[in-house]
């Protein structure tokens, strides 16, 4: 039986796994880890031999493949030490359990691409072919390969259709499509080695640039690494280099105000910035040395919609309109507003709302700027209504006669009616009060109380 | 009554799971979703269920105010034969109800069983039962729904109140005097409290003023060094502070001064730092043993073995040699979201100790007849299940069954130092270890398991003796009828449905997942991440749900 494998590292040992399920060691000297390898299991050929994927089903024979492998290298061994088949001691026992299936090294060898023609499973690995082999062993693979590939597809196909092209193309399918799968992955291989260019120029800029070690703030030569970043290629490099200087400046503990201007040094750079749109390292590096200063003054701002979020550093939090100095890793509101949805961060917490809603002629102010609810009818109501439906279901189970209080249309109803008749009963009661609850909401909102309830939840 | 007759009359878990069903259906038990601590148990009482795993906290359908409206008003019903067995209990009662019940008893004028709430409480809760008394929802709630106002008790009885208040001051260390500012300040203001004699003139000037005059009052330190060292720091530095608190033969509490040093802007983590050192030696001298464990991860850039060894000593002092009982999970969690360099620094000076005592801890909330077995499959090991294992066999008979393709294996006992030294294992050292223990085991990726094996195994088992569980994807009717007669069976898995079974904690990952409306295939991985620190949390709620529920027996016969 003759078979591919990649090797990986499992507790110290290098092991190849050649079918799902069970993974096999190997005798000193062991292989190189990460390698595509040809194993070789001399006289061993597979229970139901000849048996496809297509017969006896792809996991049936990958498992029956890895039996035999196994049984092939227990009887080896027990032929090598003659071990206790079946033992009895606790001991014994033991050291059945600690056993591991070790390949001989005259097993393996490192795989070429010629190898892929030989065994049984050699397009299994073909994802990883390009990670494995160079372009030009490709290149020279296809030259070499590619022209026999199709004279004997060709020659299958002057068989006389019905059986005997049958036999003539399965006899060549194994073949052909193991040459034209490596041939269909050089395009992608073509892409890697340009990254692998991009990359290794990149690095040489970088090592050409002879930045000192930084062991203190005088060493960080923030201007030149700024230079440097526009003149990197590859977005990976542009990242890896930001995240560096941002390790390197919260290891000297620079100071915040420095810290910003060097983010709005970077934030000039459009390429750097496109490269370093979703850079979370680098942010947490620098979380607690930036400053979010307030940049409103005077203006007026509808909170309504505004939601409570923890502040999570990045290129938005860092750009956008702040009432108020906003604190990364802190909890602040957030609003978009106007037609062009403009974000602005509030420094402040849910309650805020609430102190909003309560003030006289529902607007606060607060940070130099004026802070508002909106009150005319019809004007973002839904949203308005949702503070109002919280206050509403709270004091419905802590105090009734303040629930019913705070419901202007409720104030008309006659003593008879069932929301005053729940007033009673949800004291006492808190499914009653949850009744009340729901009553009362839906008097005030007109819509459902449990939908608008989940909907001030999730806010 | 012995201690064995005791045994054989505590209610059995199939017993508290049937009047939990019962109590469900006629509406007076929360549904698993709404249970802050989720266990589908039932001492048959509706309010001592509540005291055992209700949370005045969010839950899946009902808010706080919903939670806080039921309990209180499952407590305001309660008879004084149901207060007298809480009292009992207050230890193992959670801490929104411990405070209920002490509103309750100060609604009835029943000082002596307020006091006996009071004192099962911490003492951030007692300090502040005024503010629960006047205005509740200050204590009880965040966010804007501290300012509602409402009352639980009719009438505060502030004379009363005042009184009380004096005693609980008296009382109070000056340690959390200092820690609680703000609720010593808040709670004396809602009472109009007037401050008498110099102890307590020294508390007013520390919650109401700069603390210069507390700073003079002996009776109150560590309240005068915090004042000093705050002094030193405004004038001269972390130097000027540092000579301040290591001339102090009293120490500030941890809050206080990681507080201190913060509204300072220092951080102990920062290098070219004043005094770093030192600043980081008064951290390591300020904490106490359970604090310190909670602090790993955030010390870990500047631990060393010595500190290390100096908090391995205040655990040994703290808490073994005390007994004192702490969170297992809460240090677990903090340990395991440690870097590998501090696991294996702490590991066999702090951590495995204390895995010994919750170990010891733990057996003695499992009764005999033993032994404990534990049921997994031979090819998945879980970190977590397997350590509370090993925990357990240090301090009970233990077995150890693994299940095959083909039959079951006993395993030797793997001793807890075996297993504790690899908890800090990375994980190329694990998979060495279990390698080299378990050999082609924890590599076999075969998910088939041989299911006569555990039925013919069970069926071997002492049915009153527990078993653990820990057996992924299987669910199978012949092992559920199998299991049918044991009475405690703690599962790690999803649940078999016995009648003695409890599922305690599992954890599924959807690895990979594509579906259309006629088809779909999902790749899942099964964990038992939280099956340790959740075991531990399981056993302290049965052991009083079962002390609980005798009572509901001994006196109603019937229980529901």
């Amino acid at each position: 039986m003759k078979l591919v494998g990649l090797t990986n590292r499992y507790g110290g040992r290098v092991a190849v796994q050649i079918s799902w399920g069970k993974q096999l060691y190997f005798e000193a000297p062991e292989p190189p880890v990460d390698k595509i390898l040809f194993l070789e299991f001399p006289g061993l050929t597979l229970p139901s031999d000849g048996g496809t994927a297509g017969r006896l089903g792809f996991y049936k024979v990958q498992d029956e493949m890895t039996r035999a492998i196994i049984a092939f290298l227990t009887e080896r061994k027990q032929d090598d030490t003659s071990q206790e088949e079946a033992p009895t001691t606790a001991e014994g026992r033991r050291k059945k359990r600690r056993q591991i299936n070790e390949i001989p090294a005259d097993f393996w060898r490192l795989a070429t691409l010629d190898d892929l023609l030989e065994v049984t499973n050699g397009t299994e690995l073909r994802y990883v072919l390009t990670q494995h082999f160079s372009l030009e062993e490709l290149r020279s693979f296809v030259q070499r390969r590619a022209p026999e590939a199709t004279e004997r597809l060709s020659e299958a196909l002057t068989a006389p259709v019905g059986a005997e092209r049958l036999a003539a193309l399965e006899g060549v399918e194994r073949f052909v499509d193991t040459v034209m799968v490596i041939g269909s992955i050089i395009p992608n291989t073509i892409s890697q080695e340009l990254d692998k260019a991009r990359r290794m120029l990149d690095r040489e800029r970088i090592r050409a640039a002879k930045l000192p070690a930084v062991s203190g703030p005088e060493d960080l030569a923030l201007t030149r690494r700024i230079a440097l970043l526009s003149e990197l290629k590859h977005d990976d490099e542009v990242r890896n280099f930001l995240i560096k200087t941002a390790k390197a400046i919260k290891r000297v503990g620079l100071l915040a105000a420095e810290v910003t201007a060097f983010v709005h040094q970077v934030q000039k750079n459009k390429r750097v910035q496109e490269a370093a749109i979703w850079i979370p390292e680098f942010w947490q590096a620098l979380e607690g040395r930036i400053e979010l200063p307030a940049t409103e003054k005077g203006i007026t701002l509808d909170i309504t919609n505004a939601r409570e979020v923890e502040v999570e550093m990045d290129w938005a939090v860092f750009n956008a309109h702040r009432i108020g100095p906003i604190v990364s890793g802190r909890k602040a509101l957030l609003v978009h507003s106007g037609d062009n949805k403009i974000v602005y961060y509030i420094r402040g917490e849910r309650k805020l709302l609430f102190q909003v809603r309560s003030a006289p002629g529902g607007h606060l102010e607060k940070y130099d700027c004026t802070l508002t609810i909106a009150q005319a009818e019809g004007q973002q109501r839904l949203r308005r209504l949702i503070l109002d439906v919280e206050r509403i279901d709270a004091l419905a189970h802590l105090d009734p006669d303040a629930a019913l209080a705070s419901v202007p249309s409720a104030q008309d109803l006659p003593a008879h009616h069932p929301i005053r008749r729940t007033v009673d009963t949800a004291r006492a009661d808190c499914r009653q009060a949850r009744v009340l609850a729901d009553l009362l909401i839906e008097l005030h909102s007109g819509v459902d109380a449990d939908i608008i309830r989940s909907l001030s939840r999730r806010r | 009554m012995s201690a064995d007759d005791a045994r054989r009359n505590l209610v059995s878990l199939r017993e508290l799971k049937r009047r939990y069903k019962l109590n469900l259906a006629l509406g007076s038990a929360l549904p698993p979703y709404d249970q802050s601590i989720s266990l589908p148990l039932s001492t048959g009482n509706p309010l001592f269920d509540a005291a055992l795993t209700d949370k005045l906290t969010v839950t899946t359908t009902m808010s706080e105010a919903e939670h806080l409206h039921r309990g209180w008003n499952l407590v305001k019903g309660a008879t004084p034969d149901e207060m007298q067995v809480l009292a009992g209990a207050s230890q193992g009662l959670l801490n929104d109800y411990k405070l209920l019940l002490a509103l309750k008893a100060w609604q009835d004028g029943d000082t002596a069983l307020t006091r006996t709430f009071l004192r099962s409480l911490p003492w951030h809760w007692r300090l502040a039962f005024p503010i629960a008394v006047i205005k509740p929802s200050a204590h009880i709630f965040t966010g804007w729904k501290r300012s509602l106002r409402f009352r639980l008790v009719d009438a505060p009885r502030f004379d009363a109140l005042k009184e009380l208040y004096r005693e609980v001051l008296a009382q109070a260390p000056s340690i959390t005097l200092l820690k609680y500012r703000r609720v010593v300040q808040e709670a004396t203001a809602l009472l109009h409290y007037r401050f008498t004699g110099e102890r307590e003139r020294a508390i007013h000037d520390w919650c109401y003023d700069a603390g210069n005059v507390a700073a003079l009052e002996k009776s109150v330190e560590p309240i005068g060094v915090y004042v000093r060292a705050r002094q030193a720091l405004r004038t001269g530095g972390a130097s000027a502070l540092l000579d301040v608190l290591n001339t102090e033969e009293q120490v500030i509490p941890i809050t206080s001064y990681m507080g201190m040093l913060g509204s300072a802007k220092i951080s102990l983590t920062e290098k070219g730092q004043q005094g770093l050192e030192g600043l980081r030696d008064y951290a390591i001298r300020s904490a106490t043993a359970v604090e310190s464990l909670l602090r790993l991860v955030e010390w870990s850039p500047w631990l060393t073995e010595k500190r290390v060894a100096r908090l391995a000593e205040k655990v040994r002092g703290g808490i073994l040699e005390t007994g004192l009982d702490i969170p297992f999970f809460k240090v677990l969690k903090g340990f395991n979201a440690a870097p590998t360099k501090v696991r294996k620094m702490v590991l066999q000076p702090l951590l495995l100790p204390l895995l010994r005592h919750f170990g010891q801890q733990n057996a003695a909330l499992l009764p005999p007849p033993g032994p404990i077995t534990f049921l997994q499959p031979a090819n998945l090991i879980h970190v977590m299940s397997f350590l509370l294992y090993a925990t357990l066999t240090s301090a009970a008979p233990t077995r150890l069954l693994l299940l095959k393709k083909k039959g079951i294996e006993e395993v030797d006992p793997i001793p807890l130092e075996e297993v504790g030294e690899h908890l800090a294992d990375s994980e190329q050292e694990l998979q060495r270890y279990l390698l080299s223990e378990f050999g082609n085991l924890t590599q076999s990726w075969d998910y088939t398991y041989d299911f006569a094996a555990i039925q013919e195994t069970l069926v071997g088992l002492d049915p009153a003796a527990p078993l653990v569980l820990d057996l992924p994807y299987a669910s199978d009717l012949d092992t559920l009828e199998a299991l049918l007669p044991f009475e405690r069976v703690f599962n790690l898995g999803s649940a078999y449905g016995a009648p003695g079974e409890l599922c305690i904690a599992y954890e599924y990952y959807t690895e990979f997942f594509i579906g259309t409306r006629k088809w779909n295939h999902s790749v899942w991985s099964r964990y038992s991440d939280s099956a340790a620190l959740k075991f531990a949390e399981v056993m302290d709620r049965l052991q009083i749900f079962q002390q609980l529920a005798g009572h509901v027996e001994s006196r109603d016969g019937a229980t529901v």
